[in-house]
């Protein structure tokens, strides 16, 4: 149905400022149930496999947590993702702060205007040390014209949903960017008889 | 005069007033060194290497660390310069070219600023021995403490974690030193010499497995600032970009750093590793196995990975790189380019502008269009973008993306000619691409794009209507797919930027012209002549515009001279009409192109 031929690998890169909890995030999404068998230096650690909108996907999950201090290595991992989680701790009002400048940076690398963003509000558990409100993020994500969605890490909440949607923002722009050549002629074929 | 010239430069502006913040230890070295400063004068850098190389042996590593232990070692230093120098200096004769390309400052051996990285005498190896020193002396300072207290990127990272915080400095401050070096360069080709330099450097501190350094040395050639120009990077060597790609793959990302990880564990000792990728590591055992709140007891999970981790770093801290000479006049330097943390965002911000401004997005200029035609045109031929590294920016001129994608995909199609004498294809083809002229307002992309799908004639109206013309079945295929003729011709260089080439060979080539545009398919093997002995994808295209076209002395021969950058080509065709044929359409072809602004028929111009 959606083209089963299309490429179904995804570089996903989680980024965002130290402490808001995309390494909570990303090992909530890839080992729901064993954490304590986790072992982050092994090669597919990052990796998962799963169905969005019926069509199987691999997701490989670049995460940088601990190396947000490095920056100028951040350019670098961002040249090869192809879609970008920014998240942010709603309880944190610097971390959202940043997001401009990780949007900016990626749009830099990628050299684009746009590319498959999805903004991220993690901690939305964290009701009471709220300092970020649901309005100034979503006036935030439209600004920056990308979509915008609040989980919780620990609460296991819209963990999948963020890195679906993510994948669903990806498969629409590759498909605007390079539209499968395989479909032409189907579509060809159909008019024809329709006409 | 130097000095003049590197402040001048605006990129300064914003940090070259504040204060370093820099590390502590460098500065007060650094203060150390001065009192050796006038004696260092006198002496050469052969001289003094020599000297330094004798005090480093008789050294002990650990000594390092230390700052009274450093000046105690410096003070030794200039008790052997003062000694043996008097005598030594005149007696040894200076091999080095370093004195004979060094011209003007002989007495004065600093670096110069405004050459940095490309001052005469010093080597890569030298700059990649200093860096690793001054990596050592950080990253052996590392605690196991503040690696698993997992807090350098928190808000106490300076208290809890001081020694990952001033190596993650450094590597930022190596990072942002290689970007500003490189944005020196004032034409490709010094960029291009810089960029090389770096990646001579790299080369050296792989070989001495500083993976802290080389990594930001790659990180800055990757950086938006350094990666997107593209007139630098062409003027690389090819054998130099190889190796920067394979350097840049030990830093792959994919598969969990697998490359690298794999690296380091076939490691033999001296070592420093690139610190980040243990970082995470740690960072995710932390996540995995959280501290109990309620109890003081660790869980022994987590004891286990984090020792295990720790262990590794610990064993790399033992590495000792006695056999490295001090070069304190590159210390010196490194310390005297400021380079404050907190700002570091500001500052690459400052170094993309200026990216932008030596190599600007739209290739406004005449200079630039060559290149930026070239691109818009293999993008629009749909081809892999391992031909060119930053084809996706030019994706954000073509307007509309979807429809020229669907053109593409045509043109491609068109190569096997079918489906074509329908006219609203055409008529949808030839709007999309005038649609893309006019909301484009780069000339000469304009001047190529505004050329006839069917008979390179340029075009006023959106529509066209094929009852009007009087072509022929196969002028009208051949016209599908923009290709006015094309052939297998040699091609030799007579002229090449002004300059007669000392050696010069015929190539063989497939080349169509496209519109107003060469496109050169380089061959397949040896021989052969025939369109599938050549490759699919083209390798270089060429615009016409400008371009005077002359018959050549033989009759299957004909020139282009391309005046603006000086270059001319001969060609030679299979036969002499073919060449003849060849003249005639590049003539017209170029002339079109050399009149742009003139009033245009409405209808279309036959080259028969």
């Amino acid at each position: 149905m959606n083209r089963p031929n299309y490429n179904q690998n995804y570089k996903l890169v989680v980024v965002g400022g130290g402490g808001v909890g995309k390494s909570a995030i990303t090992i909530q999404f890839i080992q729901k149930y064993f954490v304590t068998d986790y072992d982050p230096t092994i090669e597919d650690s990052y990796t998962k496999q799963c169905v969005v909108d019926d069509v199987p996907a691999k997701l490989d999950i670049l995460d940088t947590a601990g190396q947000e201090e490095f920056s100028a290595m951040r350019e670098q991992y961002m040249r090869s993702g192809e879609g970008f989680l920014l998240v942010f701790s709603v309880a944190d009002k610097t971390s959202f702060n940043e997001m401009e400048k990780f949007h900016r940076q990626i749009l830099r690398v990628k050299d684009r205007d746009e590319f498959p963003m999805l903004m991220v509000g993690n901690k939305a558990d964290l009701s009471s040390q709220r300092m970020v409100s649901i309005q100034d993020a979503q006036n935030m994500a439209m600004q920056l014209k990308i979509p915008y969605i609040e989980c919780s890490a620990k609460a296991g909440m819209n963990i999948d949903q963020s890195f679906h949607e993510l994948v669903r923002i990806v498969r629409r722009f590759q498909l605007s960017e390079r539209p499968p050549i395989k479909s032409l002629p189907q579509k060809n074929s159909k008019k024809c008889s329709i006409l | 005069m130097a000095k003049m010239r590197y402040s001048d430069m605006p990129r300064d502006v914003s940090i070259d007033n504040f204060p370093s913040l820099n590390v502590s230890e460098k500065v007060k070295s650094k203060a150390a060194y001065d009192d050796n400063d006038k004696l260092e004068h006198l002496v050469s850098n052969t001289e003094y290497r020599k000297l330094t190389t004798y005090n480093s042996l008789k050294k002990h590593p650990s000594n390092l660390s230390t700052p009274s232990c450093e000046q105690r070692h410096r003070r030794r230093l200039s008790e052997t310069l003062t000694c043996g120098l008097a005598r030594q200096c005149k007696t040894h004769s200076l091999p080095c070219n370093m004195t004979l390309k060094h011209p003007y400052n002989v007495d004065e051996q600093d670096i110069d600023k405004a050459k940095g990285v490309l001052t005469p005498g010093i080597l890569p190896e030298d700059w990649a021995a200093q860096l690793t020193l001054l990596d050592l002396n950080i990253f052996s300072q590392i605690s196991p403490e503040e690696l698993s207290s997992c807090s350098w990127n928190k808000k106490q990272k300076l208290e809890v974690a001081p020694n990952i915080v001033a190596f993650t400095r450094q590597f930022n401050h190596v990072s942002f030193w290689v970007v500003q070096e490189i944005l020196k360069g004032v034409t490709p080709k010094m960029r291009a010499d810089l960029i090389t330099q770096f990646i001579k450097i790299s080369k050296k501190l792989y070989d001495l497995n500083n993976f802290h350094s080389l990594f930001a040395v790659i990180s800055s050639l990757q950086s938006a600032s350094v990666y997107r120009l593209s007139k630098s990077w062409n003027n690389v060597s090819k054998k130099d970009r190889q190796s920067f790609d394979k350097l840049a793959n030990v830093f792959s990302e994919s598969n969990n750093w697998r490359n690298l990880r794999d690296h380091l564990e076939t490691l033999r000792l001296p070592c420093i590793p690139y610190l980040g990728v243990f970082l995470t590591d740690l960072v995710y055992v932390d996540m995995a196995h959280p501290h109990k709140s309620s109890g003081l007891l660790e869980s022994e999970a987590r004891r286990l990975k984090m020792n295990n981790i720790l262990r590794v770093i610990s064993h790399m801290q033992q590495s000792r790189y006695d056999h490295l000479i001090q070069f304190p006049k590159i210390n010196d330097y490194f310390n005297s380019i400021r380079y404050i943390e907190e700002l570091h965002k500001f500052v690459q911000d400052d170094q993309y502008k200026l990216s932008l401004k030596l190599e600007p997005l739209s290739c406004q200029t005449d200079k630039g269009s060559k290149e930026s035609v070239n691109q818009v045109l293999l993008d629009s031929l749909s081809l892999s973008p391992a031909k060119s590294t930053d084809l996706m920016r030019i994706r954000k001129f073509s307007l509309c993306k979807q429809q020229q994608k669907t053109n593409c995909s045509k043109y491609r199609s068109a190569s096997l000619p079918r489906s074509f004498l329908k006219k609203p294809v055409i008529q949808s083809a030839v709007c999309n691409n005038n649609s893309l002229i006019h909301k484009s307002d780069e000339g000469i992309l304009s001047t190529v794009n505004s050329r006839n799908l069917l008979d390179d004639s340029l075009i006023e109206e959106n529509t066209l209507d094929l009852s009007n013309l009087n072509l022929s079945p196969s002028q009208t295929l051949k016209g599908a797919h923009k290709i006015s003729l094309e052939s297998c011709l040699r091609r030799k260089v007579v002229l090449k930027n002004g300059r007669k080439p000392a050696v010069t060979t015929w190539q063989r080539y497939w080349i169509q012209l496209w519109a107003s545009v060469l496109i050169y398919y380089s061959p397949k093997s040896f021989k052969g002549c025939n369109r599938n002995d050549f490759k699919r994808e083209p390798c270089k295209l060429c615009p016409l515009k400008g371009c005077t076209i002359s018959l050549g002395d033989n009759p299957d021969t004909f020139l282009i001279k391309h005046p603006d950058q000086r270059n001319t080509y001969k060609f030679r065709a299979e036969s002499d009409n073919t060449a003849l044929q060849w003249y005639r359409r590049l003539y017209h072809a170029a002339k079109l192109v050399h009149q742009p602004d003139t009033k245009l028929p409405d209808n279309l111009i036959s080259f028969d």
